[in-house]
């Protein structure tokens, strides 16, 4: 039955994505970096003891609340940047996003299969799995770039570990 | 107005709603859709004879009903068959809910939500639709909701108190096995014999751990469980000297996820069997594995084992038997034959004698050949029928490495190299091994429908192949080998890797066991476009065939629904989706107009999630 399952998974994902234009795809590899409309630093900006949570909130989405961890509004950032560092030119970018209320286009590292049901609230909040056991240690990215696959052997390794359902339906509305 | 005057006056007005009893117009339940595979013994054959090969192309949208509950992303789909019963149709929605639609123009009547005031934590799941049953005025909806059974009053969608806990059934209970971080689910409707509501569902296939799936008997009524039927035997039971050792304490999957079929003069229930767990390596289940990969007949009322046959013996090949047994009546030189027909991801359909299990036409158990697995031993021998014939190609040759273009070819070629191949059963290897028809068959979940006038079988199947490679476990974890790879053969730009055609449909002449006829079942437009001839394409969801002349099929991955004329395999109407239909259709009469219905609620395979059900009618 799970076979049914990955098959399609299989027809699917070349089918649906062949133009690559959904970036941040699973077929990307680790230590993908797209480069970004403006050079976040997730290294400085932890060190200066920002929360993962601090910038991305759990979001309602179709699905539910919490599938999707969300960007940080501009508003958030300007916070502290309205009196810091005002005249990078990034700065400025964001300025200008933050005043127009337009979202920054951040280009995604991450990005799941829309047949993939996954709750960010179910494994951070109820499974205690840590930020970093996905994305990597983010304190020592100056860049941000992918850490981890995140295919199904991946999530089904993963669940098994930890004794989690490991079912087709778990993560997929089809068999 | 004095109270007693106003309350008869209430009670007068209460009287004129047509609530959903009052919507049957007569029509006899024959010439409805009371079961998920049409009726119970599954033939998904309609006696109605409205729609025409002369007239079909005067069918036209009559009603869209959208469920209001589906997602683009993550997505949702619906592999849903409606019912109908006495005007009323039953379905369930892309997130599972239940709905009771006026048959003849899509009305909402009641919607029941199985997850109401929970929190999303996962997928939905999948289901195929619901199960009707009465007794008396006693009407109710039998659903299944991940691991629940759900019991619903039919006129009104609120849960029956009664029934187990308070209207929901605990599938995980009263399994007979320890389900301690197990999980179970049930995706096709259960059947119901008297009243006796049978379930099958059960876990994945491994390599992890997995539930059984037993089959199991309960009361219609109350939900205390009748009787369980043991897929994996237990010691004493027949079968169960087919797990070598301990075997079949751990070992789960070998389930029915495709449903079943009742033979209500005999009191009879079949099933399809799926792959024991792990589904590729049987190094920890040696022996033939029974009851894996069986066609059962049981005792409806007892669960007692009436005859068994075993299609795969001790399966590494991912070999479920994917969909409801069908029981026809066949005629052979004149002769009326009572037989079951299941279909197989390997392409065969198998035809047995209802009666006593036999197949109809002459079986050769061939030798096969062994693995060099560490750890595995397959069985010596695997049974072919001579008839009808194989579906789908079988095993592997390189000269079907696919031609559309010379990237294509070399691109498959470069990973075929590296693959262990040859004859259908070639052994599992570690390194990798192709296995073809692929893990979506052959014919899959959406089985065969049966004319009993033209005395035919129509069946549609898919050609594409899949490839598995093992690597050692992790440490610590109860198995010996895990998945390195699992995937579809496909080119570089996701299209099978074998050479066309890749999608059939097709009519068995049940006299002759020979094909009547055979035709490509869909096509890539991409491809098209390119100058490339008919490819025919994977599909989702079965056909059904009426007594007009006609086949109606909507699962092709290029979303259109077809109808194919039954005497000639013709296409004789096409509709595009917008999402596509990925579900078996059903027809129907509802104020003497025939209708057919498909849940077009896309979500897989390229095509958006959607959440319409629409309905054809003659537009005169």
């Amino acid at each position: 039955m799970r076979c049914v399952v990955l098959t399609i998974l299989a027809v699917a994902l070349p089918l649906m994505f062949a133009s690559a234009a959904d970036e941040g795809s699973k077929t990307d590899p680790v230590g993908y970096a797209p480069v970004q409309p403006i050079a976040y630093s997730h290294k400085t900006h932890l060190a200066l003891g920002l929360k993962c949570s601090g910038g991305h909130a759990m979001e309602k989405t179709e699905a539910d609340e919490g599938f999707t961890m969300g960007f940080p509004k501009e508003a958030f950032c300007m916070g502290c940047h309205s009196s810091i560092k005002q005249d990078s030119p990034d700065i400025v970018k964001l300025a200008k996003a933050a005043a127009d209320e337009k979202a920054v286009e951040w280009k995604r590292v991450y990005r799941l299969m829309p047949i993939v049901w996954f709750s960010h609230t179910v494994h951070v909040k109820d499974g205690k799995i840590k930020c970093a056991t996905c994305h990597g240690d983010m304190a020592a990215m100056a860049v941000t770039s992918k850490a981890r696959i995140l295919n199904m052997k991946d999530c089904m390794d993963c669940h098994s570990e930890r004794n989690a359902p490991n079912g087709c339906d778990t993560c997929h509305a089809t068999q | 107005m004095d109270r007693r005057k106003f309350l008869i006056q209430l009670a007068a007005a209460a009287a004129c709603i047509p609530g959903p009893r009052a919507l049957s117009n007569g029509t006899p339940r024959a010439r409805e859709w009371n079961w998920y595979g049409g009726d119970a013994e599954a033939t998904r054959y309609s006696p109605l004879e409205q729609i025409t090969p002369s007239n079909v192309n005067s069918l036209k949208v009559a009603w869209i009903h959208r469920t209001g509950d589906s997602n683009l992303r993550p997505a949702t789909a619906s592999e849903c068959t409606p019912i109908v019963v006495d005007g009323v149709m039953y379905i369930t929605t892309p997130r599972l809910k239940v709905q009771a639609l006026n048959a003849a123009t899509g009305q909402l009547l009641w919607s029941f939500d199985p997850a109401e005031g929970r929190p999303v934590r996962r997928s939905p799941g999948t289901s195929r639709g619901v199960c009707y049953w009465e007794e008396g005025g006693d009407r109710r909806i039998f659903s299944t909701y991940q691991d629940t059974l759900v019991a619903l009053n039919a006129n009104t969608g609120k849960l029956i108190e009664g029934f187990a806990n308070k209207g929901v059934l605990d599938l995980k209970e009263e399994l007979d096995h320890d389900m301690r971080n197990l999980s179970f689910t049930h995706t096709t409707p259960v059947v119901v014999y008297k009243d006796v509501i049978i379930t099958g569902g059960g876990g994945g296939e491994g390599p992890y751990p997995e539930a059984p799936g037993h089959i199991r008997g309960w009361d219609a009524k109350t939900g205390k469980r009748r009787w369980i039927f043991h897929t994996v035997p237990r010691p004493g039971e027949l079968g169960n000297d087919t797990w070598e050792g301990d075997s079949w304490i751990l070992t789960g999957g070998t389930n029915n996820w495709a449903g079943m079929s009742v033979d209500l003069k005999r009191g009879l229930v079949f099933a399809g069997i799926g792959s024991p767990a792990f589904d590729f390596y049987g190094g920890n289940r040696k022996g033939a594995n029974l009851f894996g990969n069986c066609v059962v007949a049981l005792d409806a009322l007892t669960g007692g084992r009436r005859w068994h046959y075993q299609i795969t013996h001790h399966d590494v090949w991912d070999m479920d038997l994917p969909a409801q047994p069908a029981l026809v009546t066949i005629r052979q030189g004149g002769k009326r034959i009572d037989v079951v027909v299941q279909c197989t991801k390997q392409g065969h359909l198998w035809f047995f004698n209802r009666e006593t299990g036999q197949p109809i036409w002459p079986v050769q158990e061939r030798p096969m050949p062994q693995s060099d697995l560490a750890g595995e031993r397959l069985h010596p021998t695997q049974p072919f029928p001579s008839k009808p014939p194989a579906l789908s190609r079988q095993g592997w040759n390189d000269e079907w490495i696919t031609d559309i273009s010379p990237e294509s070819h070399a691109y498959v070629k470069a990973i075929v190299g590296k693959l262990k191949r040859g004859p259908l059963y070639t052994p599992n290897a570690k390194d990798g091994y192709l296995i073809h028809p692929g893990f979506r068959g052959g014919p899959l979940w959406g089985g065969c429908s049966f004319d009993p006038m033209r005395n035919r079988v129509f069946v549609s199947s898919d050609e594409t192949s899949n490839f598995v490679a093992f690597e050692d476990a992790k440490p610590g974890l109860p198995f010996r080998y895990a998945l390195a790879k699992r995937a579809e053969l496909n080119d570089q730009n996701g299209f099978p890797g074998i050479k066309p055609p890749w999608g059939y449909m097709t009519a068995i002449d049940c006299d002759k066991g020979n094909f009547a006829w055979r035709v490509l079942n869909g096509e890539f437009p991409a491809l098209k476009a390119k100058g490339i001839p008919q490819t025919g394409c994977s599909s989702h969801g079965g056909n059904i065939c009426t007594a007009g002349g006609l086949v109606f099929m909507s699962g092709t991955f290029d979303r259109v629904f077809r109808a194919y004329e039954s005497d000639s395999g013709k296409v004789a109407w096409e509709h595009p989706l917008v999402s596509a239909g990925f579900a078996t259709p059903c027809s129907y009469e509802a104020n003497g107009k025939q209708y057919v219905v498909v849940a077009a609620c896309g979500g897989k395979a390229g095509s958006p999630a959607s959440d319409e059900f629409i309905a054809f009618s003659l537009q005169v």
